[in-house]
């Protein structure tokens, strides 16, 4: 660990050019002997190195999905350029990991609230967007009365995201929490941030919603949605009706193959070495 | 039997389409009386040739009724979400005219905008228990710009003509983007929580 330190610092200091010294020294050994020269003084042994080895297994890698150019025909030097730019704002804002289904708290820079901050705990229900514009919208229910806010991940006036607990739900999108009863969607405006281990896989979060009376904002029963965490208690002559839309031949279209495995591959790259 | 065959075929290769029924006599062929008469839905034909033909006939007829009256069967608008005429409104404040019940919901006769749609912080006229009431829109539920708060239902403070509160206490969330405008300072003061 400590032959990989002088190396890297060794490296960084011909880069930049800050003091004279000999150049291009890469190794541990060439510093020393370009130094020293004849007279070799006694060099202990390396410290060895523990490599965790259960840590090395899991490594696990998240990119967050605003990275991922969508597909089309732009030129990619613009999703590029969007990159640097994120990276930049990444390197001076902590963005962290959360999926739809985390509970976050927000707090923003206000001019017109108490303090100039506001801070807001909900939980996502949302990410949209590519890019600089991705967004996240945030539902929580204040008072019996349902409030969400779409924020911007790359927006300045966020001052920090904390994540109060990190998990998965059953579905990509929670739009349903809307049509669902109120107690899906309270939650503790003073909670403590879930304290959880760097290498533990994300939860998911199984829950079956139970749903108020029909009429819902969006028939939420149609495979269109296939949505799997709401509890349907329809009957099975609605359920089955429903079934009618289904369009059985989308998920063999070709044409709407997008495959992001290479991308992400290279994307993943770029950003480690930039955020190391 | 190849023109049923046909024309069952191309019912089923296609999903929910509305074509205007002018155009299909002269344009199309068998096969739009089809799309015209699943409107609404995707339904799997039977075979028959005689029943599908008679089926055309009857769309025959309705056509020619469509046409002379020269009007769509359904007229879908998609109103603006956020408060205009005739919305229904809940009053959020603890006035006595906002929360006695009545079998009627408070509506919005007029709003106070160049355009007739009303957004946080406009002030419009409500209909209230047979009486006409100004209010204050504090919440609705089209979302508005990045950051600020939409809400799931419109919420709405009563108001008299001069500005100030009817109730004294308002338990919903407010959004902060209200104390931009300074007339609203009264109707801030009584506000409890602020999202």
């Amino acid at each position: 660990m400590a032959a990989v330190a002088m190396a890297a610092a060794c490296g960084r200091l011909a880069l930049r050019g800050a003091a004279a010294r000999p150049s291009r020294c890469f190794s541990f050994s060439g510093c020393r002997s370009s130094r020293d020269g004849e007279t070799a003084k006694f060099q202990p042994p390396p410290k060895p190195v523990i490599i965790d080895k259960q840590k090395q297994k899991e490594e696990r890698r998240y990119l967050s999905p605003e990275f991922i150019p969508p597909r089309g025909r732009t030129d990619p030097l613009k999703f590029y350029m969007e990159r640097k730019d994120m990276i930049q704002r990444r390197k001076v804002f902590n963005i962290p990991e959360f999926y739809v289904g985390s509970i976050l708290a927000v707090t923003t820079a206000d001019p017109h609230a108490d303090g100039k901050t506001k801070r807001f705990v909900g939980i996502c229900i949302q990410r949209g967007g590519k890019g600089l514009g991705a967004t996240f919208v945030l539902r929580n229910v204040i008072e019996d009365q349902g409030v969400e806010i779409c924020y911007e991940l790359y927006s300045p006036r966020i001052q920090e995201i904390q994540v109060l607990k990190l998990e998965k739900r059953l579905d990509d999108n929670l739009l349903y929490l809307r049509d669902a009863l109120p107690e899906y969607s309270t939650f503790d405006v003073n909670m403590k941030p879930e304290s959880r281990l760097d290498h533990e896989e994300i939860p998911v979060n199984k829950l079956q919603v139970r749903m108020k009376p029909k009429p819902w904002s969006k028939r939420w029963e149609r495979p269109k949605y296939n949505i799997k965490g709401i509890k349907f208690e329809l009957p099975e002559k609605k359920m089955k009706a429903a079934q009618k839309w289904s369009q059985p031949w989308l998920e063999f279209d070709m044409l709407r193959e997008y495959d992001t495995s290479k991308i992400e591959e290279k994307i993943w790259k770029e950003i480690n070495e930039e955020l190391k | 039997a190849a023109q049923s065959s046909s024309v069952t075929s191309g019912c089923k290769g296609r999903p929910n389409t509305t074509t205007d029924a002018g155009s299909w006599q002269t344009e199309h062929g068998l096969n739009s009386a089809f799309f015209l008469c699943w409107k609404g839905g995707f339904q799997a034909l039977d075979g028959d040739a005689e029943a599908c033909k008679q089926k055309i006939k009857v769309l025959v007829f309705l056509s020619q009724v469509q046409k002379s009256n020269s009007q769509p069967l359904l007229i879908i608008t998609r109103a603006c979400q956020a408060i205009q005429k005739l919305t229904r409104v809940r009053v959020v404040d603890n006035s006595a005219l906002g929360n006695t019940p009545y079998h009627r919901p408070p509506k919005c006769i007029h709003v106070y905008n160049k355009t007739g749609v009303g957004k946080v912080g406009d002030t419009i006229l409500l209909a209230i228990k047979g009486e006409k009431k100004k209010a204050l829109i504090v919440g609705h539920k089209m979302p508005g710009p990045c950051m600020t708060p939409r809400f799931d239902s419109n919420n709405v403070v009563l108001i008299e003509d001069n500005g100030n509160p009817i109730g004294t206490r308002i338990k919903t969330p407010i959004p902060y983007t209200l104390r931009q405008k300074g007339e609203f300072s009264k109707v801030l003061a009584i506000a409890r929580n602020f999202v």
